[in-house]
């Protein structure tokens, strides 16, 4: 762990785990870190070999926020734009064709639960804590979470995160749904590489396909008739789908090649 | 709280930034009568316009939140009679939906038909434990109006929608709570203390950014880069206001941030 803010990158098998290391920050997502943060979720997305990125905090820390000491001085234009180009980050990480896990310890403050819920799966450890500390500086919610809490955890109590900056605990979070999985302290990123490797293990192309399905939420009945019949005939004739129904009949287990 | 006279009505009192708004038609289980709505339309009005009010707290009086319609004005109606008292309804809910000041619900008990319309058009709903809630349109064969087709599925999933709008089911406190129909319960009489706690916690909070996060909120359902859009614009809008150096400083300092919403 060094005293540069930066993006720990890591291979294991088919799983990138990206660690945001800036850690005398807690993790606060600097320009530095952004520069770092955005090209290794791009490289990671496009990367063939990758099946699952795991996106997790370095020093039981999962990210504070955003870089507060930029908020001073900000005139709307510079504002408005420096939150839209956040839009790269979300997009990557919502349209991207690869599942995202999460793990989180300690904080994700602000923008650091932003990136939390822009994730498909979300481990956090029991001493995990959430907020969306926006109001508490004068500002509103950003980084998505306009359109991902409520998904998660219904209109009512989004609405209350996001205007009273309400502060929830691991197990709440669990027992809200806004996150997926509970892990003792100290285990979130071992329980999130063991969810990773399901979502390596699965059939790519209809990872991609869902994944996908769900970044255009809401869809109504027709859109997502649309979006079944614009996906699922290639996806039946895809090597994969000819490799599953040979692995079903021949009772084995499949081996998915995104092809 | 009581009303002496007994007409329906909806009573105002302040405490702090917080307006209170009480549901009084002791005849008739605080029914949402055509008076009653009205009364709520004026107050909402005089609220809009009240800079020092920062939340709004909508409660019943003597114990029950709503009863729902007034079945006694609904006899021989005709269809059109019918249609003009929904778009009165309507009324009712684009001034609560739009409303710039964030609402809390105290609920005892019972919030049935368009009581539990009108509930739902809260931002935090705290329900005491003698608390009873009932799409009871069906019993009396209608549809649930008052917006509860897109106000209810926001809180509660598919399935539980479904039951509560097709069989009309009476869901108590406890159950509301754990399907995230209410966000809070209290012990018996004690909704509105609880209520006003969140009421003042919304007043004291900054009101600029809750008022756009309640607007962006407003338009649900809406797809990620229109929500996107609205970060942008609305973040832009309050990076430079007095409230963000007010709310920095504070930060700096580890004090608690004072908002004056400017």
């Amino acid at each position: 762990m060094s005293d540069i803010a930066t993006v720990d990158v890591a291979r294991e098998g088919a799983i990138a785990v990206l660690t945001i290391n800036n850690v005398k920050q807690r993790n606060a997502l600097t320009r530095q870190v952004k520069e770092v943060l955005v090209p290794a979720l791009r490289d990671a997305q496009r990367d063939p070999a990758v099946r699952a990125i795991v996106l997790t905090g370095a020093g039981g820390v999962f990210c504070a926020g955003g870089d507060v000491s930029l908020f001073n001085d900000m005139t709307p234009a510079r504002g408005r734009q420096a939150v839209y180009d956040q839009r790269h980050f979300l997009h990557l990480m919502i349209r991207g064709e690869t599942p995202v896990v999460a793990a989180v310890e300690g904080f994700a403050y602000g923008a650091g639960f932003g990136v939390a819920l822009a994730a498909d799966h979300i481990v956090a450890a029991e001493g995990s804590k959430f907020c969306a500390a926006f109001n508490k500086i004068g500002l509103m919610p950003d980084g998505g979470l306009l359109w991902t809490l409520p998904q998660r955890v219904g209109m009512g109590r989004a609405r209350d995160m996001l205007m009273c900056a309400s502060v929830v605990e691991g197990p709440e979070a669990k027992r809200l749904g806004m996150v997926d999985v509970l892990a003792p302290t100290g285990k979130a990123l071992d329980v999130a590489m063991e969810k990773a490797a399901k979502f390596a293990a699965a059939a790519p192309l209809a990872i991609a396909a869902v994944k996908g399905a769900f970044a255009r939420a809401p869809l109504d009945l027709e859109a997502a008739f649309a979006m079944e019949l614009d996906a699922q005939p290639a996806l039946m004739l895809s090597e994969d789908a000819k490799e599953a129904r040979r692995a079903f009949f021949a009772k084995e287990k499949p081996v998915f090649k995104g092809a | 709280m009581s009303n002496a006279n007994s007409a329906p009505t909806v009573l105002r009192e302040q405490d702090g930034g917080v307006a209170v708004l009480t549901i009084s038609n002791p005849k008739r289980r605080n029914a949402f009568a055509p008076e009653v709505r009205e009364a709520m339309l004026g107050h909402m009005d005089d609220i809009a316009q009240d800079d020092a009010t920062r939340a709004i707290l909508i409660t019943g009086a003597d114990g029950t939140f709503s009863a729902g319609g007034d079945l006694s004005t609904m006899q021989d109606m005709s269809a059109f009679e019918g249609r003009e008292r929904i778009r009165a309804g309507r009324r009712m809910v684009e001034v609560l939906w739009a409303s710039e000041k964030p609402i809390v619900a105290a609920v005892d008990g019972f919030a049935f038909g368009a009581g539990l319309s009108l509930a739902l058009l809260a931002d935090w709903i705290v329900a005491a434990e003698d608390a009873k809630f009932c799409a009871s349109f069906g019993k009396v064969g209608l549809m649930g109006d008052m917006a509860l087709f897109w106000t209810l599925p926001q809180r509660v999933k598919a399935g539980k929608a479904k039951r509560i709008l097709m069989l009309a089911d009476v869901i108590a406190a406890d159950e509301a709570l754990e399907i995230g129909l209410v966000e809070q319960t209290a012990p018996k009489g004690e909704a509105y203390a609880a209520a006003m706690a969140k009421a003042q916690e919304l007043a004291a909070a900054a009101p600029l950014p809750n008022r756009l996060t309640r607007e962006a909120l407003g338009q649900y359902p809406a797809g990620l880069d229109d929500m996107l859009n609205y970060e942008a614009h609305g973040q832009g809008l309050l990076f430079n206001t007095a409230d963000v150096k007010e709310g920095l400083s504070a930060f700096f300092e580890k004090r608690r941030p004072i908002f004056r919403g400017a």
